[in-house]
């Protein structure tokens, strides 16, 4: 087996996933300004729905994650509209706590519903299949995940660039009050961001419920490995989200390849790090 | 003419390619009233932001009593005797008046680490405090919040929070805006009874407070300074008419006029 | 910010112990006699609690805020847990000497994360926590990973009294340590300096304009902090008698957070309150499922965000506000 071609495939599906939830969490974080500890939440609804469709009902897989992803974004809108808009000018200690809350009970939630049991991670047969590609034999599934992922990223740069709601979605982020001034209705914008970035958060939930296995306690399990991602990319900077998703994959595939004694926590020093030099003017001036 | 009391000695800032400040120079004697006036822009917060020490300047210098403060953090130069207040309210809002003057006080006399005692036996700070905002009438409010007083007693609460350190030197920043004028006129009673040995300097954008309360007047236009002098001398300059009352985007207004950033 | 409206008045109210303050204290020596079967439970609380006052310092009146504290605690609690292990089996200065090791670590994360605000000091923090529990993990060899220290064995306290599998002793212990930490962090909290962190975390730019050297208090209080988790940590490890990876997860802090938030933060008590409210509700939630108890906590933790600002305290103080308008 070519170790570059495993560590690549392998490295770039999880990136992919990574990126498809951690994409919301950067609008979130950059548009609206506020800190999402929920958001591994809505990417467990989104896969919780889609793997129960499949196991009870026999929904077959690209309908069930459509579904899903669709019912994720339409339970995101009433959150939204009475959790998150009261906060949006709050402080961040507020946001992380009632943010914090809505995870316990997100929690609690998916026990309540599914039981605390983890998810059947099996796949579908034609996912299941696997394909030789010469240096690597995969499954259809990790390269389906690398396919979709890539699909997302140029839908999401036509998006963004190219349409009217992308630019009226990139100037309230750059200038919430011009945009405002300038008659963008921000309210309207930010419930259909936080959707957006909501669905987009259950898509890669559903997408990747073998790479992130589900079960009750996923919202807080995975939360720091999303914060991470975002915040070393940069809040609200889409490109580097992605960028920084597929490194994170690829780094954290090599690490467990190479030197599984590092264990997780690589990444967690290169945060700490970066953040280090980003503020060291403000590190100066402190001292 | 004494030695001055602030000294600033080519100061100049670079945002970017944006020159802020071009080797501003100025020279504030003890007792000095001066105004700092300009267009919008001119870069006046910047130049009392270098001043105070939450911008450090490309180049040039700032000596206070003639030591060189330029490397000093804000709060060594706040000790050394510089003070300064905010074009916007700036205060500590849940806490009371009196408590907001006791931490300013603290702070200045050095005693702000002191964890052993309660503050409420701190007597001759406390004493000290009271004076204060006895001096500036707001004895009515000094066991109420900060945030749940009016404007107009929230800026008087400015200044005494700069006053509390009894500085040498003060740096008030349009300490009137805002303030509807029927409280106006208790802002402008603190600003006549300041000490007169303490040297003011204040960014200005209303004339009638210039002409009331300035002995001398500077003024600065992108970032330079184009003149100084007696407030006569100056407002009756053709070139700082052009420049600055004639209308564009920087006119000067009269109070109750809109507001903009300095 | 959730508490920031309701704080301790220093010069309004010169702390003197007053009835109402005695309260909390009396009844958690009146549970020593009325639940003895339930002491092991109720040092856990005390623990806690003490774990929470430490947070409160630095998070309720210095406005640091960090998902990570349980640094301190997991640190304090191996360095005690390791300590008897290797011999020196005298609590007391078992427990200091843990609370040191955690200052000294709170020297060196302060100059990680206290110059900077917001989401990226969360962020760093939370970043710091993970990586603690994470070299835990590995280094089997020395905290025993998954199955943790085990068999930590104490001197009696004082050298008279025993460690009893009941808990009396550890109960006491706790309480004692907690009521002597909390003396001092209502001393502290009551001086110029409380009132000095209070000034830093409401507006830290003002506080250098007025010649307050923010940086050294700030380093101060997390030193403090830091000791205070320590000893806690301590304190649990020689109770118990065990010390897990448990203690430095992100659970942990976060738990903790939530404890202090629903207490109310920057009021002392609050840790208290909230501490016992929490693991009460969790304990008695947690018998039907284990799941249960989240949707409590999270949905009391949404409720103080957006209506009960100051947490339990607040409301008290509403409530007594209430009632003292309606006495004549």
């Amino acid at each position: 087996m070519n170790v570059a071609a495993f560590i690549l495939v392998y490295g770039l599906s999880y990136g992919m996933v990574l990126f498809i939830i951690s994409v919301g969490l950067a609008v979130t974080l950059g548009l609206m300004r506020v800190v999402n500890m929920a958001h591994g939440a809505f990417a467990a609804v989104g896969g919780y729905c889609a793997v129960a469709m499949m196991t009870d009902w026999s929904v077959p897989f690209p309908l069930a994650v459509l579904a899903a992803t669709l019912a994720t974004a339409l339970i995101s809108v009433p959150i939204e509209r009475f959790l998150y808009v009261p906060i949006y000018q709050a402080g961040e200690l507020d946001q992380v706590l009632l943010t914090i809350g809505l995870v316990f009970v997100s929690i609690a939630g998916l026990n309540l519903a599914f039981g605390p049991n983890p998810m059947p991670t099996a796949l579908p047969r034609w996912l299941e299949a696997n394909v030789d590609l010469g240096p690597l034999v995969v499954q259809n599934y990790r390269l389906m995940i690398i396919a979709a992922g890539a699909v997302l990223i140029a839908a999401l740069w036509i998006v963004l660039d190219r349409t009217d709601f992308g630019a009226r979605l990139r100037a309230a982020v750059e200038r919430r009050g011009m945009a405002a001034a300038v008659g963008i209705n921000v309210d309207r914008l930010f419930t259909v961001a936080f959707a957006l970035g909501s669905g987009l958060a259950g898509l890669g939930g559903a997408l990747g419920y073998q790479v992130l296995p589900l079960e009750p306690t996923y919202p807080f399990k995975y939360l720091a490995l999303f914060l991470v991602v975002v915040s070393i990319a940069g809040l609200g900077n889409i490109r580097a989200t992605a960028a920084m998703a597929l490194l994170v994959g690829l780094i954290d595939t090599a690490l467990r390849y190479f030197f599984p004694a590092a264990g997780a926590f690589a990444l967690f020093a290169i945060l700490i790090a970066i953040q280090f030099w980003r503020y060291r003017g403000a590190f100066r001036i402190w001292y | 003419m004494n030695a001055p009391i602030l000294e600033a000695d080519g100061l100049t800032k670079r945002f970017g390619a944006l020159l802020v400040a071009d080797r501003i120079s100025l020279r504030l004697a003890p007792g000095a009233r001066r105004a700092l006036i300009g267009p919008n822009g001119a870069g006046k917060t910047t130049f009392v932001a270098m001043l105070s020490g939450a911008l450090r300047p490309d180049a040039g210098a700032v000596r206070l009593a003639g030591e060189d403060i330029t490397a000093y953090a804000p709060h060594r130069r706040a000790r050394r005797g510089l003070a300064r207040t905010f074009q916007v309210n700036s205060q500590f809002g849940p806490l009371t008046v009196l408590e907001n003057v006791f931490l300013a006080v603290s702070e200045a006399t050095g005693a702000g680490g002191g964890m052993l005692r309660p503050a409420a036996a701190h007597r001759a700070m406390i004493e000290r405090a009271e004076a204060l905002i006895a001096e500036l009438d707001l004895g009515a409010e000094r066991h109420q919040p900060v945030s749940a007083i009016s404007y107009g007693k929230q800026r008087v609460v400015e200044i005494a929070l700069a006053l509390a350190s009894r500085p040498k030197v003060l740096l008030l920043d349009e300490p009137a805006a805002g303030i509807p004028s029927a409280e106006a006129a208790r802002v402008f009673d603190v600003l006549d009874r300041l000490p007169a040995e303490m040297a003011i300097l204040m960014i200005e954008h209303d004339m009638a407070i210039v002409r009331r309360f300035a002995a001398e007047v500077t003024v600065l236009v992108n970032g330079a300074v184009l003149m100084s002098g007696s407030p006569a001398e100056v407002l009756s300059s053709p070139e700082v008419r052009r420049v600055y009352l004639g209308g564009g985007a920087g006119a000067a207004r009269t109070r109750g006029g809109a507001h903009g950033g300095a | 910010m959730a508490g920031a409206g309701a704080r301790f008045s220093p010069l309004l109210a010169p702390p003197r112990f007053g009835l109402l303050e005695a309260l909390p204290w009396l009844l958690a020596i009146a549970a020593y006699f009325a639940f003895p079967s339930y002491l092991s439970f109720g040092s856990g609380i005390l623990i806690m609690a003490l774990f929470a006052l430490s947070l409160d310092l630095a998070l309720g009146y210095a406005g640091i805020l960090t998902l990570g504290h349980a640094i301190f605690f997991g640190t304090g609690a191996y360095a005690a847990g390791l300590m008897a292990l290797a011999g020196w089996r005298e609590p007391i200065t078992g427990a200091l000497l843990s609370g040191g090791l955690s200052a000294a670590l709170a020297v060196v994360v302060g100059f990680l994360v206290l110059h900077l605000s917001g989401l990226p000091q969360i962020m760093t923090t939370l970043a710091l926590g993970v990586i603690f529990f994470e070299v835990a993990n590995k280094l089997t060899s020395v905290t025993g990973g998954d199955d943790g220290l085990q068999g930590i064995k104490l001197d009696p306290l004082f050298g008279v009294f025993d460690w009893t599998v009941y808990g009396h002793t550890a109960y006491l212990y706790a309480l004692a340590w907690l009521l002597l930490l909390f003396l001092v962090a209502r001393r502290l909290t009551a001086s110029p300096f409380g009132l000095a962190l209070q000034g830093i975390r409401i507006n830290p730019l003002r506080m250098q304009m007025i010649g307050s050297p923010i940086a050294f208090r700030l380093m101060k209080v997390f030193v403090i902090s830091g000791s205070m988790a320590g000893i806690a940590g301590a304190i649990s490890a020689q109770t118990t008698k065990f010390v897990g990876l448990e203690v430095y997860s992100l659970n942990t802090s976060a738990a903790v957070l939530v404890m202090l938030v629903l207490g109310g933060l920057g009021r002392l008590y609050g840790a208290l309150i909230g501490t016992a409210v929490y693991m009460i509700v969790h304990h008695a939630a947690a018998i039907a499922d284990p799941y249960n108890w989240m949707f409590v906590i999270g949905a009391l933790l949404i409720g103080v965000v957006l209506l009960a600002r100051g947490g339990l305290m607040g409301v008290g103080d509403r409530v007594l506000k209430r009632l003292a308008r309606r006495t004549p």
